[in-house]
């Protein structure tokens, strides 16, 4: 099929003409064309389908760099059917990337359950059964019961260890809160570097490496994140949390303002934790000077996982 | 090749013409109605990417089409037979177009979307629906083979490795071209979202 125009054909292969053609950025008769070859040429037809459900999988995990991500959006999401191809790939792409590489889980979703459990009942219980073991082991090897209250002796000195531990956690969850009270309001929270987790630079390219966020501890309550900027283009700034499996927004920021450093200039932010899930998020940042209309900056994607 | 007459016509298949339509579409090699499958897929995706919101029944109409033709005329010459089916699909398109002037249909889930005012019962509803999705989606991904999960895991997870190196490297394992591995790739994937779609219409 289409022998005859080998340099055309070529070009009817091409992975960022078939972005373009699926995004409805290809001039008419172009679009024709591959119109036609994407029912009438097999391999076309192959290539596309590759494409269309990586730039989907792209899109749910908010790698897609931020003008494809606007065409997708105002293009792509137009349709029903392909509306429901990326409700599907955002299923589908939690699912797989949690899935284990080499042996298939009973279920991949059970290994999301949230560990409940404080890290001190499992250190308890970890030393319980540790001391239980070295219990046995020292009555099987003839030390007989002298040796077993030594043992009981030594569950007792983990014990009072335990409770000191658990007494030094209290004075630093306190030390935490206190913190976090101050990182609440808005102006320490693009002051606060000592609450930043994680350091995000723009998006330029759909392949570029998304930075990973290890869920904190239970106690914290939120995320800090600074945004690096290539300018100070604006007075103030505004951070957008974006879901990418809703396309929905579900946290805003204040107008804030850039702070300079000895790295360069950026925004920062303090996300509340309970917002997150292990999955992919983008912060959208907007700036905007005096009453001016606010224009977008960039967007910074992010994965969250369980530690 | 196509003309006005045979693509306005309208009438029912019978069991006769749609086989005769499954032989054609062949071209030769037995499919077992893969490929009827495969070109109604393809015209499906045509007409959604013209933004047509009935793409699977426009793709039933054309196919249709084709099969009348086929059994009015016996023959039809034009190869492969999906460039013939692709002739038929541009005239259902602009007809639809025609229509399209006197009647368009409402979608109302985009309507809701574009309001920009989701209700909690709606916000509620939507999270249901993918809580569902993931239920059927765990339940689906349970029903195929070993090796078929394995597959799609190395397939599509994100990972720091190069996707294409990846890619390659499972080929090479397998012991098949890249190509043959994008299609398996993606059958797998396709029958997964038929399962999730079924999954979620039996709710």
């Amino acid at each position: 099929m289409d022998s005859h125009k080998p340099a055309r054909r070529d070009t009817l292969l091409d992975d960022q003409q078939l972005i373009r053609y699926l995004l409805g950025l290809l001039p008419p008769n172009e679009a024709d064309r591959f119109d036609e070859a994407s029912v009438v040429d097999d391999a076309v037809v192959a290539r596309l389908r590759g494409v269309e459900d990586d730039l989907v999988d792209a899109y749910v995990r908010g790698t897609l760099a931020i003008d494809l991500r606007e065409r997708f959006e105002s293009h792509y999401l137009a349709s029903p059917r392909r509306r429901e191809r990326v409700a599907f790939a955002a299923a589908f792409a939690r699912a797989v990337d949690d899935a284990p590489r080499s042996a298939p889980s009973p279920s991949w979703r059970t290994r999301w359950i949230p560990a409940l459990l404080p890290a001190l009942a499992v250190a308890a219980t970890l030393l319980l059964v540790a001391s239980a073991g070295l219990l046995f082991v020292s009555v099987r090897l003839g030390r007989g019961l002298s040796v077993a209250e030594s043992g009981r002796a030594a569950l007792d000195r983990h014990a009072r260890d335990l409770e000191a531990q658990n007494a030094d956690l209290r004075a630093a969850n306190a030390e935490i809160a206190k913190q976090l009270a101050r990182a609440r309001t808005p102006a320490a929270a693009a002051q606060e570097v000592k609450a930043i987790a994680l350091v995000l630079v723009p998006q330029t390219r759909s392949a570029d490496t998304v930075p990973v966020l290890e869920l904190p501890p239970p106690h914290a309550d939120r995320v800090g994140f600074e945004l690096r900027l290539d300018a100070t283009e604006f007075d103030r700034y505004q951070v957008g949390l974006r879901d990418p499996t809703s396309n929905a927004v579900i946290w805003r920021s204040d107008w804030i303002g850039a702070k300079s450093s000895a790295d360069g200039v950026s925004v920062g932010v303090a996300v509340p934790l309970a917002l997150l899930k292990p999955q992919h998020y983008t912060l959208d940042l907007a700036g905007r000077t005096g009453g001016d209309a606010a224009h977008v900056v960039g967007s910074y994607a992010f994965e969250v996982t369980r530690p | 090749m196509v003309n006005q007459d045979v693509v306005r016509e309208d009438a029912k298949l019978t069991p006769d013409t749609f086989a005769a339509l499954l032989a054609w579409l062949d071209d030769g090699v037995e499919s077992n109605g893969e490929r009827y499958i495969d070109v109604r897929r393809r015209l499906a995706s045509y007409f959604d990417r013209r933004n047509r919101p009935a793409a699977d029944d426009l793709a039933d109409r054309t196919l249709t089409r084709v099969a009348i033709t086929l059994a009015q005329d016996g023959v039809i010459t034009t190869r492969p037979p999906a460039r013939y089916c692709f002739a038929v699909a541009k005239y259902v398109l602009l007809e639809d177009l025609r229509g399209d002037r006197r009647l368009v249909p409402f979608d109302e889930s985009r309507a809701t979307e574009t309001t920009g005012i989701a209700s909690h019962g709606a916000a509620a509803a939507e999270r249901d629906a993918r809580e569902h999705r993931l239920d059927c989606l765990d339940s689906c991904l349970q029903n195929l083979k070993q090796e078929q999960r394995e597959l799609i895991v190395e397939y599509y997870a994100e990972s720091r490795q190069k996707k294409i190196q990846r890619r390659r490297e499972l080929a090479m394992r397998l012991g098949i071209s890249m190509n043959a591995l994008a299609i398996r790739a993606w059958r797998i994937r396709e029958a997964l979202m038929t399962c999730v779609r079924e999954c979620g219409d039996r709710r």
